[in-house]
């Protein structure tokens, strides 16, 4: 399909172009309690081409875009008139010229999965997790997808490389006191079995005490410890700030070799791909240190505009380890959330917030399952913010577990 | 009188046709029972902002393919695929029989009434009639006005979205078509002024083409600068319950979040909705009346047959404050024993078919709403829904809106709050409903997420309420 593709994208007289195309197969798994309710499969390809218009209009030079997707089921004359649409559309994308993306070679050999025996074998380290009194698993739903991406570009970028990846969510409920639940998503690369079975096991002792938890209970005062990918999203805000785009856009202030604003323990770029959708070399980075902002995150064009080296999109934030140990982070009066409805940060002025499904609220005597209590802070504003030494790991985030953020 | 279009089916699909009704015979003849939905789908993105301007085909809106359904022992299971060049009719029965191997017996029946359907919707101006160029002079235009609005405007987000799908559904004694586009028009202005910088949203949709463009330029980006510039000002909100009265999207937040999430009938068969032991009891006030319908409006998520190819419907949920009962997809409907209401919706082809609202909303009253405001001592006047979160456990609301606007003694103050967290219990809520305006809006600018994922188009509206909140 890319050769043909490659035919028809010169027979259209386009010279400047990136295909992307993603091959995927996937099993999905919906258990409803324990049992199997429905399967699916899945074989897909996706198919996307970003056409590129260089033109002058003065003393300006352009070099507009359009991404366009196209299918194999399509004649080649419908992927020649789409074409056509979109390079006359780039010609409407008056951004100032950037560079396009170095060459690069790697084409890796693709590997096969069995799928169905991979998912089912995350599904029974769940099942066998289930196993904490008076909790279960409510539902659950395992998607295991093998993808294969490639990425051509005319000036020599030349990728492509496989991904075997397992997420899913799951429902785990107590009726106890009250009848509780919460929810959880994951993600996992490979086969990392014991992991869903840890996640499972804590998910099920949690929710035994957001059943016995109080409702509604004063918790006015104290600080605030937040947990895993809640400490995530607050770290993010700095890849807010250093995001090429929103420094051309005025959107962020930020410097290199400034200060950010918060306060940040060093933070790393991580790779979850090897390449970017334009082709760059994904690597690891360092993006702050001494909370000074050490270098942008952006695509060819914005890079380009500040002058930055481009560095792809990343997902994946590392950060240093904190010095507070677990026993004194918690040695104070705090409110711990280990569950939120819906996390809530506002990048533009570094509002946090949400209720609080599951929290251990602790006043200086006893500690208390607490739920239904909403928290809000400014991240931005924070006086005294403290990391862990203890670490947390997911699919997004490796670094300190906790973030007590101080309520002056 | 303006003259409307109707849309015309897909070449692909009624290319397919033939191959997918003799996939759906063969298959049947296999197992018994299945059915295939073809999908041809596209849609753009426009946006026009200080980055400059981008049009694409948005990945969210674009797709092509079919997903062949078959029950084996009660059990459900799909297949879905890109492409029926090269489809191996043994190898799909071979991934169907695997995935099968380790299910137990079910009982899960499809409904497969005889049904023959060909329909589409219509459109006065077409966005691809029109051409991109179009689109984006236009979108410019409202930009370069809201930067002229007031020198504090920072930057305005102007953006259209349009997405045109055709579905064929096939089955033993099924045989639907039908063609769909909607578009939406919104704007986001920002305002900077100091350190400080505040956004405020205006969204329209209609079920139709471009012509929606018209109402975002008589008032939408008028509205949302002077609310971005109102909040330049605004300070968190005192905690407490108010009586408030609730903008028509923000009503449509709360009904979307806060009530429609909780009658997902899937949710009953998991034990995960508290509305389950409510049907038939009072959930609300006396005034409060609430239907979820793809075909009793005409908005974003209006449709003909949904992806299970059962017929859309008008589902009265709450009908003077009694909750009559939910909105259920096949496999939940087969479980408790009902009819499917037409509310099985897909994220696309290859994505699972879950129960999700379609245009969910509050039937109006009969105040006006400067009487609603004048019926206040001291209470707001909310906002610009922004975002919720389903609690269908506990039903619990979490509600966030853009402004609260301070009313006392029966009149706006010119007192602004933001941000506006709206929490409380469902029922409290709905039964402290004490007025509703005698005219409604819905509003489809959005989609919705089952959890975290699988996102379809919505709407959501109704009048004005005055109700008793929980705000902080």
């Amino acid at each position: 399909m890319i050769e043909r593709l490659k035919r028809i994208i010169s027979e259209v007289g386009i010279s400047d172009y990136l295909i992307r195309e993603v091959q995927t197969e996937r099993v999905e798994l919906y258990y409803v309690r324990r049992e199997l309710d429905t399967s699916r499969s899945v074989c897909t390809q996706d198919l996307s081409v970003c056409v590129y218009r260089s033109y002058r209009d003065g003393e300006e030079c352009y070099r507009g875009s359009c991404d366009v997707i196209v299918y194999s089921s399509m004649s080649d004359s419908e992927i020649e008139s789409r074409l056509r649409e979109g390079y006359a559309a780039a010609l409407h994308v008056r951004a100032r010229e950037y560079p396009h993306a170095p060459a690069v070679s790697d084409v890796r050999e693709d590997e096969q999965y069995d799928l169905l025996r991979i998912a089912e074998g995350y599904a029974g380290a769940m099942l066998s997790a289930d196993t904490v009194e008076d909790s279960f698993i409510n539902s659950a739903e395992i998607f295991t997808e093998h993808t294969y991406t490639r990425i051509i570009s005319p000036f020599g970028v030349d990728v492509g490389y496989p991904s075997l990846q397992t997420s899913g969510e799951l429902v785990v409920q107590c009726k106890g006191e009250e009848d509780a639940e919460l929810f959880d998503y994951f993600r996992y690369e490979g086969e990392c079995y014991d992991l869903l079975a840890q996640r499972t096991q804590q998910k099920l002792t949690q929710v035994r005490d957001r059943a016995r938890a109080l409702r509604d209970i004063s918790v006015e005062g104290v600080d605030l410890v937040l947990e895993g990918e809640c400490v995530r999203e607050l770290l993010g805000y700095a890849m807010f700030l250093s995001s090429a785009k929103n420094i051309h856009t005025g959107y962020s202030s930020a410097k290199v070799g400034e200060v950010l604003r918060g306060i940040y323990p060093s933070l790393t770029l991580i790779p979850t791909v090897p390449y970017s959708r334009e082709g760059i070399p994904m690597i690891e980075r360092a993006l702050v240190r001494d909370g000074r902002m050490l270098g942008a995150i952006g695509d060819m064009r914005f890079a380009s505009y500040i002058g930055a080296e481009p560095t792809g999109e990343y997902t994946r934030l590392g950060a240093e380890s904190g010095t507070a140990s677990t026993e004194q982070l918690f040695s104070s009066p705090c409110l711990h959330v280990v569950a939120f409805s819906d996390f809530q940060f506002d990048e533009l002025d570094g509002y946090f917030g949400g209720e609080v499904r599951l929290g251990y609220y602790y006043d200086g005597e006893c500690v208390r399952a607490v739920t239904g209590v909403s928290v809000s802070g400014n991240f931005r504003e924070a006086g005294r913010v403290e990391y862990s030494a203890e670490r947390y790991s997911d699919y997004t985030y490796d670094g300190p577990r906790y973030v007590r953020i101080g309520n002056d | 009188m303006i003259e409307k279009n109707k849309l015309t089916h897909s070449e692909y699909i009624s290319s397919v046709r033939p191959r997918a009704r003799a996939l759906v015979d063969e298959l049947t003849r296999r197992y018994g029972y299945a059915s295939i939905l073809c999908v041809d789908a596209r849609g753009k993105n426009y946006r026009v902002d200080r980055s400059g301007v981008s049009v694409c085909d948005e990945p969210l809106y674009c797709s092509r393919g079919s997903v062949l359904r078959v029950v084996v022992r009660g059990n459900l299971l799909e297949y879905a695929f890109d492409s029926f060049d090269g489809l191996d009719i043994e190898a799909v029965c071979e991934r169907i029989d695997r995935l099968s191997a380790h299910m137990s017996d079910g009982d899960f029946v499809p409904s497969d009434e005889q049904c023959s359907l060909c329909e589409s919707t219509e459109y006065e101006i077409s966005p691809q009639q029109v051409g991109d160029e179009w689109i984006l002079s236009r979108l410019s235009e409202q930009r370069t006005r809201a930067l002229s609005e007031d020198e504090r405007v920072f930057d305005a987000l102007l953006r259209l979205s349009w997405q045109k799908y055709t579905k064929l559904f096939l089955s033993p004694h099924r045989d639907m078509t039908e063609s769909v586009m909607w578009t939406t028009a919104t704007v986001l202005t920002f305002v900077r002024e100091g350190d400080r910088m505040k956004d405020s949203y205006q969204g329209y949709s209609n079920l139709g083409g471009v012509e929606v463009l018209d109402r975002l330029a008589e008032e939408g980006v008028a509205h949302s600068v002077k609310n971005a510039i109102d909040l330049l000002s605004s300070t968190p909100i005192p905690a407490g319950e108010y009586d408030c009265i609730c903008s028509p999207d923000v009503t449509g937040l709360i009904v979307h979040e806060a009530f429609g999430h909780g009658v997902e009938m899937d949710m009953f068969v998991r034990d995960r909705a508290l509305a389950r032991e409510y049907v038939g009891k009072r959930v609300a006030s006396e005034l409060v009346s609430m239907h979820d319908t793809a075909c009793g409006v005409s908005e974003a998520a209006s449709y003909f047959f949904d992806d299970e190819g059962n017929l859309s419907g008008d589902t009265l949920i709450i009908d003077h404050g009694i909750l009559r009962g939910g909105i259920a997809d096949e496999q939940a409907a087969s479980r408790l024993g009902l009819e499917p209401t037409g509310n099985g919706r897909r994220e696309s082809y290859s994505h699972k078919a879950y129960t999700r609202m379609t245009n969910t909303y509050f039937e109006p009253g009969c105040d006006k709403l400067e009487d609603m405001i004048a019926s206040i001592d001291h209470g707001f006047y909310i906002e610009e829904a922004r975002c919720g979160m389903e609690d269908p456990k506990n039903w619990g609301i979490q509600c966030v809106a853009g402004i609260a606007r301070e009313i006392r003694d029966g009149a706006l103050t010119g007192r602004v709050y933001s941000p506006v967290v709206m929490s409380g219990y469902v029922p409290d809520l709905l039964n402290s409903i004490s007025m509703m305006s005698d005219t409604g809006s819905l509003f489809g600018c959005g989609f919705c997420g089952k959890g975290h994922k699988e996102w379809v188009k919505v709407s959501d509206g109704g009048p004005a309420i005055k109700a008793r909140i929980k705000l902080s």
